[in-house]
């Protein structure tokens, strides 16, 4: 196997990077969206990284993809703003690009590569959080399209989106039927709730979003009709991965904070870093950083195959999260009272990654999904 | 119109000294504002523009950059026997470059580079082009495919000059920060040809150049701090705003101030 980074690669993480840290690491934006931010990237051409040439994108591999948003994750100390991003690109644009007809294609892939339009996903219902397949989201057939009536909850994004891809049941049989349809903010009975505060992620605005008599043409039924709840799954392995591949670069971002303050910091006359309850966090930060690396490679690998990765995504989420936790909380112990206090950016780096134990099926689901996938091995 | 930009690839921690960059080189300061004054003659008139750096091996994503950054060719003067080149070797191989390079109509430098400090590699091109040279350059004010008018700047006074073409200008200033390159310009970058020519390609000895021929060497750079001297203003906004008068109209008496 073959570790090495192209040139081009090379390039491409370095330019992001440099990008990142000139035009993104605004603290007055840490804890809200910015449109001139969104802009920005927009123009820096990241939005299309995988999308075909032919709708303004870059058509570049499951694997540079991935190296660019590890950097991302790297550089960018507003996770908040990242996650804006991911939503935008791997569960909305790329569900698209990857499985919607032509007519889908034409209509929203280069306004959303250009970032004229912001996409979301509405998945997640009051009564339908790790049960996603309960939902009571409803949508009627009729001659031209579709009724679709409904509550979405914690939609990230939701305030600022232009596009949701929607599931919503559209046969009561048992087990239900689910079709993802492709919904404009525009449409009539689209209606965005206010924002919902939250503990940590807040660059990312959150909303709740109702559909009440909201019609759909035929047309932005996205894959199949009544085959939504494999676009589901599809959906599900792209955010598990790409969701998840910035925070192994947040992680190598705060050990390289954490390193510099155990070999800065003195107390007792000798630097802090000389004590092993200290550099042994550091070193597993580093365990860990290299473990997520490496699994991240093997996903990329098996997307630009053409396979999937369904099992390896869970397990990918569910190792990621837990030791990005864990990182920021030892990150957290390591700096002490300094870093409790709002001074240091480690509170914020610990509030924003809190939730990632929750977001893209919580990590209870993914140990119930890597256990069942086992008999399937 | 064809311009021709001298570019050097620089050490990133001559040029950003509290700020680490990505790249290990970058385009030295002065050159990038060469290049940047090339871009905005393009983005008013029909024009190519052709990069030509003199470099080792790994100066090569400089050159990628100037590409995608605008210009339309990038040339390489690259072989090991440049190596330890001064500036008379380097006007040496840039005019032989730029020989075969062919017509153009305009070359532009940067006044000097932030390793080498020396500022005569643009003077000594144009000798051995022979072709006219302007130096002290602040900005290109107009031009036609026969002549360019620039303004020149003193430290007490300023001068218009046109000049018929093709001739070389001198940028005086520098830029330390590129426009953003998008992804997608660096990708297409990436996919144009670099020509890269050796001592072979350029026809001349290997022992004509490099640091066998080179009269000077730079043995050592090392960044000056400068600390001005400053002094708070106290009082309230009445004596501020008359210290701050007496200072402009040069009667401010330090001594007695307090």
């Amino acid at each position: 196997m073959d570790f090495s980074m192209s040139q081009e690669q090379n390039m491409f993480k370095r330019e992001t990077i440099d990008f990142i840290r000139n035009n993104l690491n605004l603290e007055e934006f840490y804890e809200k969206y910015s449109p001139e931010m969104w802009q920005k990237v927009a123009e820096f051409g990241l939005l299309g990284i995988t999308i075909g040439e032919e709708y303004g994108g870059l058509n570049e591999s499951y694997l540079t993809a991935a190296i660019i948003f590890e950097a991302f994750g790297y550089a960018c100390k507003n996770n908040g703003f990242t996650f804006v991003i991911n939503n935008h690109i791997w569960v909305s644009q790329n569900l698209i690009y990857l499985y919607g007809a032509r007519f889908l294609k034409d209509k929203y892939l280069k306004l959303m590569v250009s970032g004229e339009r912001i996409g979301a996903i509405a998945i997640t219902e009051v009564e339908a959080g790790s049960d996603a397949l309960s939902m009571h989201a409803r949508a009627e057939k009729d001659d031209q399209g579709y009724v679709l009536n409904g509550n979405k909850m914690f939609i990230s994004n939701g305030p600022i989106a232009d596009i949701f891809i929607v599931f919503a049941v559209t046969e009561h049989s048992q087990p239900k039927k689910i079709t993802a349809f492709v919904v404009e903010r525009e449409f009539k009975g689209v209606k965005i709730g206010k924002e919902i505060g939250k503990m940590g992620l807040n660059a990312c605005p959150t909303s709740e979003v109702i559909f009440n008599n909201c019609y759909i043409p035929k047309e932005n039924v996205l894959g199949q009709y009544n085959q939504g709840e494999l676009l589901l799954t599809y959906a599900l392995e792209w955010e598990r991965f790409y969701e998840f591949v910035p925070h192994i670069g947040v992680m190598q971002r705060i050990m390289e904070q954490c390193s510099e303050h155990v070999r800065t910091r003195k107390q007792f006359g000798i630097i802090i870093g000389d004590n092993q309850s200290l550099s042994h966090k550091i070193a597993e930060m580093k365990v860990a950083i290299e473990m997520s690396k490496q699994m991240m490679y093997k996903i990329a690998w098996l997307k630009d195959c053409g396979k999937t990765a369904f099992t390896e995504t869970s397990i990918f989420k569910l190792y990621v999260s837990e030791n990005y936790i864990k990182t920021c909380r030892d990150a957290l112990q390591i700096f002490g009272a300094y870093g409790y206090t709002k001074e240091y950016d480690i509170e914020r780096e610990l509030r924003d990654a809190l939730a990632c134990s929750i977001y893209s099926g919580t990590n209870e689901m993914q140990k119930n999904t890597i256990y069942k996938m086992l008999s399937f091995i | 119109m064809k311009i021709i930009v001298c570019v050097k690839a620089v050490r990133q921690e001559l040029v950003f000294i509290n700020k680490v960059q990505q790249s290990t080189y970058v385009i030295n300061p002065y050159d990038l504002l060469a290049l940047q004054n090339a871009i905005n003659i393009k983005n008013t008139e029909a024009c190519t523009i052709d990069c030509i750096s003199m470099g080792p091996d790994s100066i090569r994503e400089v050159l990628v950059k100037c590409l995608a950054l605008g210009s339309d060719n990038a040339y390489w003067l690259n072989d090991k026997a440049f190596a330890g080149a001064d500036t008379i070797v380097t006007t040496y191989v840039l005019s032989k470059g730029i020989s075969k390079i062919g017509e153009y109509d305009l070359i532009i430098c940067g006044e000097q580079t932030v390793d080498g400090e020396t500022g005569q590699v643009g003077i000594g091109l144009a000798e051995r082009l022979n072709i006219p040279c302007i130096t002290n350059v602040e900005e290109i004010i107009d031009f036609t495919d026969k002549y360019i008018i620039v303004c020149v700047k003193y430290e007490d006074h300023e001068e218009v000059l046109k000049i018929q073409l093709p001739a070389l200008v001198v940028f005086k200033n520098f830029k330390l920060i590129s426009n953003t390159v998008s992804l997608l310009h660096l990708k297409k970058a990436q996919r144009k040809e670099i020509v890269r020519w050796s001592s072979n390609d350029l026809c001349f000895e290997k022992n004509w150049c490099g640091l066998a021929q080179a009269k000077t060497r730079v043995v050592n750079v090392t960044p000056e701090l400068i600390v001005k001297e400053g002094r708070l203003i106290s009082g309230n906004a009445k004596k501020k705003a008359v210290v701050i008068s007496q200072l402009i109209q040069g009667r401010f008496d330090a001594d007695n101030y307090g």
